[in-house]
């Protein structure tokens, strides 16, 4: 088990993101390094890769606002 | 994908990520095309569509443009003319009245008015739809308002894979191609992801055809023809009408423009009732011409044919009334219910 967590150097400062897309749905199977989830910070776009491979159980849905550091799922 | 170091996983898109990725195929292998638009380099498109192809390109070739659209599509046109190939974001295609002159009677034209001898290889790419209360004028469709006007093709992906498809098709058309893309289908969050746009693409060079409509869920009782956004929502009131014995086939015709007739008919033959439904003004629409081509080859039906369209007022900027007028998946099933009473 693997949490998904969103890294600290995802975006240069502390200005508020939301999760804009899960590629895949809760318990899709996904592989290590596949792009799984975009978040948006006001305009930009970052991508969020899975860490392992396994199952994914998403924690924090689409559209819902995320910090730097926050477990928003896991790879099973 | 043969060689050992590809990754042959499945990869998944966005709609708004597989034309990013089209484009930036198309120009690495085409020196000729070129991107301009509002917001389409630094920014990398409102809707996603231009991510990445400034930095891989550079400011020559990818174009930040004021905000003129006769400017910058009337420049397009000319481009395309002398040669190049434009790839234009036309934002919201509700914008269509200051540029239409350049569209219609310029892009369009330019083939029949020549006699062949010179041709308007671009591609107009703008976005389309409502259901984020952005109100009524950026909240519209107007598939029939360019599906109406001869010299353009006219397409709308459903999902990503076809997106790429399209769009690879579309830049190599030697006339003018319509590429529009759904608000709720560009995976950008904030419009409202429908998950069934994402799907696999692959990373390789491939055309979806213009002019060919799919049939993606086959079914004996009724053919649902939708396109863009109402393909999901036909999509899932297939799903619902499943449950009570009703196996409905739903065609996405894909291309608006020409029209993939054959399809369609070919459904409804098999089927014989058919139900339509459209995110544009109901009159005048893309669902009259649906049925009239049924209707005009004397194909017997089961049921009068049928319209789930959007009403012929303005988008209401509330979200509680712009959804009330929305198509849905539950009056699709509705419609459905009432042709199958009809028991002809």
């Amino acid at each position: 088990m693997t949490d998904i967590a969103v890294p600290h150097d995802l975006w240069d400062d502390g200005r508020e993101a939301a999760i804009s897309v899960w590629l895949y749905a809760d318990g899709d199977p996904v592989e290590a390094g596949a792009v799984i989830a975009e978040i948006m910070v006001e305009k930009t776009s970052y991508e969020l890769v899975a860490p392992s491979t396994g199952r994914l159980a998403i924690l924090v849905a689409a559209d819902e606002a995320v910090a730097k550091g926050q477990v928003i799922g896991r790879v099973d | 994908m043969s060689s050992p170091e590809v990754r042959t996983a499945a990869r998944r898109l966005t709609i708004a990520k597989a034309m990013s990725e089209a484009i930036g195929q198309e120009m690495a292998r085409d020196p000729s095309v070129l991107v301009m638009g509002e917001d389409i380099g630094k920014l990398g498109g409102v809707f996603g569509t231009t991510s990445g192809l400034l930095d891989r390109f550079g400011p020559e070739r990818v174009r930040d443009t004021p905000i003129s659209e006769t400017a910058f599509i009337g420049a397009a046109v000319g481009l395309a003319a002398q040669g190049m190939r434009p790839v234009v974001e036309l934002m919201f295609v509700d914008f269509f009245g200051v540029c239409m002159d350049a569209i219609y009677n310029l892009a369009a034209k330019q083939a029949y008015f020549s006699g062949g001898q010179v041709t308007c290889p671009m591609v107009l790419m703008t976005s389309v739809g409502g259901g984020y209360g952005d109100a009524g004028q950026h909240s519209q469709c107007l598939y029939a308002t360019f599906g109406h006007l001869p010299g353009m093709k006219v397409v709308i992906p459903s999902t990503a894979r076809d997106a790429k498809g399209l769009m690879l098709a579309a830049i190599r058309d030697p006339n003018p191609v319509i590429f529009m893309f759904h608000k709720a289908l560009q995976g950008m969050g904030w419009l409202g992801t429908v998950a069934g746009s994402i799907t696999d693409v692959p990373e390789d060079d491939y055309v979806v055809p213009i002019g060919t409509a799919a049939v993606v869920r086959e079914g004996s009782e009724v053919t649902i023809v939708a396109l863009g956004h109402g393909v999901h929502q036909a999509l899932d009131a297939a799903h619902e009408l499943e449950r009570e014995g009703c196996t409905a086939e739903v065609v996405d015709v894909r291309t608006i423009a020409p029209l993939d007739r054959a399809t369609i008919r070919r459904s409804v033959e098999k089927t014989g009732r058919l139900l339509v439904v459209d995110d544009d003004y109901l009159s005048y629409g893309f669902g009259a011409e649906i049925i009239a081509s049924i209707c005009e080859r004397g194909i017997a039906l089961r049921a009068s044919p049928a319209r789930i369209a959007y009403p012929d007022i303005p988008v209401p900027f509330t979200p509680v009334m712009e959804h009330f007028v929305l198509p849905n998946a539950d009056k699709i099933v509705a419609g459905v219910r009432r042709m199958l009473e009809q028991n002809r």
